[in-house]
């Protein structure tokens, strides 16, 4: 029994000893498994509390009433997304915070679709200013009027008169705080995230009235986003008919809001909100806040029918399928006499996973022509796709060190947009299959996704299925690399586009996008 | 040439023979390939690629001695030393590269971007049980240095090597095992039988696990760990932070440089590392231990005096006891001191296991001259030599440390030759 039991442990240490690298090669599946049963999260409270509500804002919809458009000012043409706020989170109030210079405060926090620092700002977000209006006790105080006269060019719901307002824009290190009466200003600390396009805000908790928010009550938000401008009034820049440059266009009537974006409450529409203006008794428009509920955390719920789930998926199903048919028409009618015909025969047979056929095809390209950059994209794929395929330690790398080769010939290569496009993705999609504990190419995948998307939108008829799903790889790219709000952003930038496939949509609804 | 044949010198008690060292040291090989070199030879920069090289060939040639000659005390501190000199120059790169400083700010509290450390480890698990919360702002995902990327190595650590953790994977330990290591005689003797020292480091862990379950902060990292200095602190802005940056300066000559190297044993990790204590108490979940031959020791004591860890004293080695303190690190110092071989490593629940079946079949063959036997012979001792505790541990202790070690050693040496080559340590 005693050497039974000897030889046992032996042969479990000897294996385990062979095993090791096989857990860190392994090791993005291991901590996804892991994650299943654990669900480790950090402490909230380290960035800025559990956020308590988000509000996602359609992507391109920085047309405040409906046709603003950007200044003339050099810093603005050829940009959109710079005024265009994507979602606006509240977080859980904190007191007695840890790790914090602030003691007690509340966070929110502002993403944008695209950020630019042409101008140098501080924080390194030249172009929006933010006017956050807060309602913190309901209709008992406030003010309906917007605290400076001739800025935004709105005026609140008389339910909910605002308390406070926070402004925030790049060129302070700090928000300023002001009271409806004009007497309190305190600072907020911004700390600003161009990379993530997030700007987070620490509202400190300290005068008597705003320290009502630890009350547990519900809050009113007022969002508005308008374009920076120091020598405006309240920094909103003015709009006109026509855009110069130091003013926006598009504006249909003088009381027109400088609003570029604005969060409507769920129900209600920002085109509409901001044209409610009345032009015979000289009215600014009224708009109506986010309701904030106190102490609710709103973890992703998503309720998604199970017919219309279904539905969808039958709806992939039959794409695949059409995919596939289209696929063999390709292989049926393509014959083998050039390298422009080869190639498309071996990307239908690779789509097909007939990939024996596919290699061959594209050796016998390669062998023609090492320079073509698309056969030596594939074969880049074809290559690792062996990698998944052994089990042997020293083939997988090599099958993965080969590929590499490959992908990046191609990639130097390519010349033009199409086979930039064709190759970019053929190494992304490598990069995001192979472990990012190993080899770390998450980061790589990323920048050649966001290089596609680039040439995608740069063509005159745009691909917007492929936009689509360009957008969602590059969503899963980020969250690959634990980058949640970049791929919470990535998603919505997804599901704005006009057209999209089943299994795009699939995925978006299933991630409750 | 006295010294390559000092440097080849074989130990009888603990040396490998020919063939089992080559066999271990190519499987080595692959794995230190596939995690030293792997991505340089796929860069095209020449100098990622030397350094991969040059990785590649000290970790071969440090395996390669440590089971040939038996040194195994020698060869392993050479392995340690340069996993904890190598770590920190391109952490700190990486700060400035990516932070432009090695301090952390409130954004990366924020944006959770902390890098996770094995030490915190202990100093989280109460917390999570109550708040369902990790207490330090790392990660989840992503890099070696996540939570998750950490829990896996830590379980791995904890399953392979036990306390090893301490004295061949702990890309800190390096530092008091190296300073210990620099002087020949102590200055200041520390009495081995002192059990206060012994078991401080227990006392230290229930401290900041029980004050990192009230103030719900891991308090080690925020006020004692001396390795800040080396790696990452919260910006120094008020007092508060002042004082901790106060602390951490003493603790790490105090405990780092100055202890370690008057008394000749690992101060910091014997009495100061939470972690440490940690894996002590965890170490029964290990497949190895250390196990002392009562019937080979003649009782000369001379282990006691070179355990870096006072795991060995009077009561172990008088009381005829076969186990060490639980603060044994599996060094094998102690191996390298008993001139009877009567220390060495064993299979977890087997005190040394005589009636060994490689032994049994060996002894049968002892009789046969003919050349079928001799050869037969030869394999079986090769296979036995193979699946030995001594050569398992190592085989594994070693590849967990070259692991974590190709996180950062193989980009401190490319930054090296950079720096010589093109006049900069850091790459942005």
């Amino acid at each position: 029994m005693k050497t039974f039991f000897f030889i046992m442990i032996t042969i479990w240490a000897a294996v385990s000893a062979l095993l090791i690298p096989q857990v860190f090669i392994h090791s993005t599946f291991i901590k996804h498994q892991l994650d299943k049963v654990l669900h480790l999260e950090v402490d909230p409270a380290f960035s800025g509390g559990r956020e308590i509500a988000h509000f996602l804002d359609p992507v391109n919809d920085d047309y405040g009433e409906g046709c603003l458009s950007y200044p003339k000012h050099k810093a603005y043409t050829h940009k959109s997304g710079l005024l265009d706020l994507v979602k606006y989170s509240v977080y859980k109030p904190q007191t007695n915070a840890r790790w914090s210079s602030e003691v007690d405060y509340i966070q929110v926090s502002f993403t944008f679709a695209k950020v630019n620092n042409d101008l140098e700002s501080i924080h390194g977000f030249s172009h929006p200013i933010i006017h956050l209006y807060l309602d913190v006790d309901g209709k008992r105080g406030g003010k309906t009027e917007t605290a400076f006269s001739r800025c935004e060019l709105v005026r609140f719901d008389e339910n909910h008169p605002w308390d406070f307002l926070i402004i925030i824009h790049g060129f302070h290190k700090s928000a300023k705080i002001i009271s409806d009466d004009g007497m309190y200003q305190d600072r907020a600390t911004i700390f600003a995230d161009s990379e993530k396009k997030t700007l987070k805000v620490r509202i400190p908790l300290v005068y008597p009235k705003l320290k009502q928010i630890l009350d547990g009550r519900n809050t009113y938000h007022y969002v508005l986003v308008g374009a920076y401008d120091p020598l405006s009034k309240g920094c909103f820049m003015p709009v006109k008919a026509k855009a110069g440059l130091k003013y926006g266009g598009g504006a249909r009537s003088a009381l027109s809001p400088r609003v570029y974006d604005y969060i409507p409450p769920e129900g209600k529409d920002q085109k509409q909100l901001l044209s409610s203006y009345d032009e015979d008794n000289f009215t600014y428009a009224t708009i109506f806040p986010l309701e904030v509920t106190a102490d609710l955390y709103i973890k992703d719920e998503k309720n998604i029918d199970p017919a219309k789930l279904a539905k969808m998926k039958k709806q992939v199903e039959q794409e695949a399928k059409a995919e596939y048919a289209e696929n063999i028409i390709i292989i049926e009618s393509t014959h083998s006499t050039s390298n422009t015909e080869d190639i498309k025969l071996a990307i239908a047979l690779f789509n097909i996973q007939r990939l024996t056929e596919a290699e061959k095809l594209l050796d016998k390209i390669l062998t023609k022509n090492p320079d073509h950059a698309v056969a030596n994209a594939y074969k880049g794929v074809v290559t690792s796709q062996k990698a998944q395929l052994t089990e042997n330690i020293t083939e997988k790398i090599q099958y993965v060190e080969q590929s590499f080769v490959y992908l990046n010939r191609g990639a130097a290569l390519a010349r033009s947009d199409d086979e930039r496009i064709n190759c970019f993705i053929c190494r992304a999609e490598v990069f995001m299959a192979i472990p990012e504990d190993v080899f770390a190419k998450n980061k790589n995948a990323e920048q050649d996704l966001t290089a596609v998307i680039e040439l995608l939108e740069k063509q005159e008829q745009k691909n917007h299925r492929m936009i689509a799903d360009m957008y969602i790889k590059l969503a899963l790219c980020y969250l690959n690399q634990a980058e949640h709000d970049d791929a919470e952003i990535a998603f919505l930038k997804a599901r704005s586009q006009p057209e999209l496939s089943a299994r795009a949509m699939l995925e978006l609804v299933e991630r409750g996008y | 040439m006295q010294a390559l044949s000092n440097l080849l010198k074989r130990d009888p008690r603990t040396k490998l023979s020919i063939t089992s060292t080559v066999i271990l040291t190519v499987l080595m090989a692959l794995n230190v390939h596939f995690f030293h070199l792997g991505s340089s030879l796929q860069d095209k920069d020449i100098i990622s690629t030397i350094a991969g090289w040059i990785m590649f060939l000290f970790l071969v040639t440090v395996f390669f001695l440590l089971l040939y000659t038996g040194n195994i005390s020698k060869y392993r501190r050479i392995f340690f030393v340069a996993s904890a000199l190598l770590f920190f120059p391109a952490f700190i790169a990486g700060m400035y590269e990516t932070f432009g400083h090695m301090y952390l700010t409130e954004e990366n509290l924020i944006e959770n971007t902390a890098s996770y450390c094995h030490i915190v480890t202990p100093m989280v698990i109460l917390p999570y049980v109550f708040t369902k919360t990790i207490i330090f702002p790392a990660r989840i995902f992503s890099s070696a240095a996540s939570i998750y990327g950490m829990l896996i190595i830590w379980l791995l650590a904890t399953l392979v090597s036990g306390k090893g953790f301490c004295s061949w994977i702990c890309f800190y330990g390096g530092w008091d095992d190296g300073i210990s290591g620099i002087r020949k005689k102590p200055l200041l003797k520390i009495d081995p039988e002192n059990k206060k020292i012994r078991y401080f480091g227990f006392a230290m862990l229930a401290f900041v696990v029980l004050a990192s379950l009230i103030t719900l902060t891991v308090m080690y990292c925020e006020w004692l760990c001396p390795f800040k200095l080396i790696t990452e602190y919260t910006q120094v802005i008020n007092l508060k932070s002042f004082i901790a940056f106060a602390i951490f300066v003493l603790t790490f000559f105090g405990l780092v440089v100055v202890l370690p190297l008057i008394t000749k044993k690992r101060f910091q990790c014997l009495t100061f590392c939470p972690f440490g204590a940690f894996q002590s108490l965890l170490d029964k979940l290990s497949l190895y231990r250390v196990r002392i031959d009562t019937e080979k020791c003649t009782q000369c004591l001379r282990c006691i005096s070179v355990c870096p860890t006072l795991a060995l004293s009077k009561e172990i080695i008088l009381g005829k006891k076969t186990k060490p303190h639980i603060t044994c690190t599996k060094c094998g110092e102690c191996f390298k001191a008993c001139s009877q071989g009567a220390i060495g490593y064993a299979f977890a629940h087997f005190e040394k296991y005589k009636k060994n079946p490689f032994e049994k079949i060996i002894s049968k063959l002892e009789n046969h001259p003919t050349l079928i036997k001799k050869i037969v012979k030869k394999i079986v001792f090769t296979v036995k030599e193979l699946l030995s505790p001594q050569s398992l541990f190592i085989f594994s202790s070693y590849t967990l440390g070259m692991i974590i070690m190709s996180a950062f050693a193989r980009s401190t040496v490319h930054r090296t030759i950079n720096l010589i080559v093109n006049g900069s340590f850091l790459f942005q």
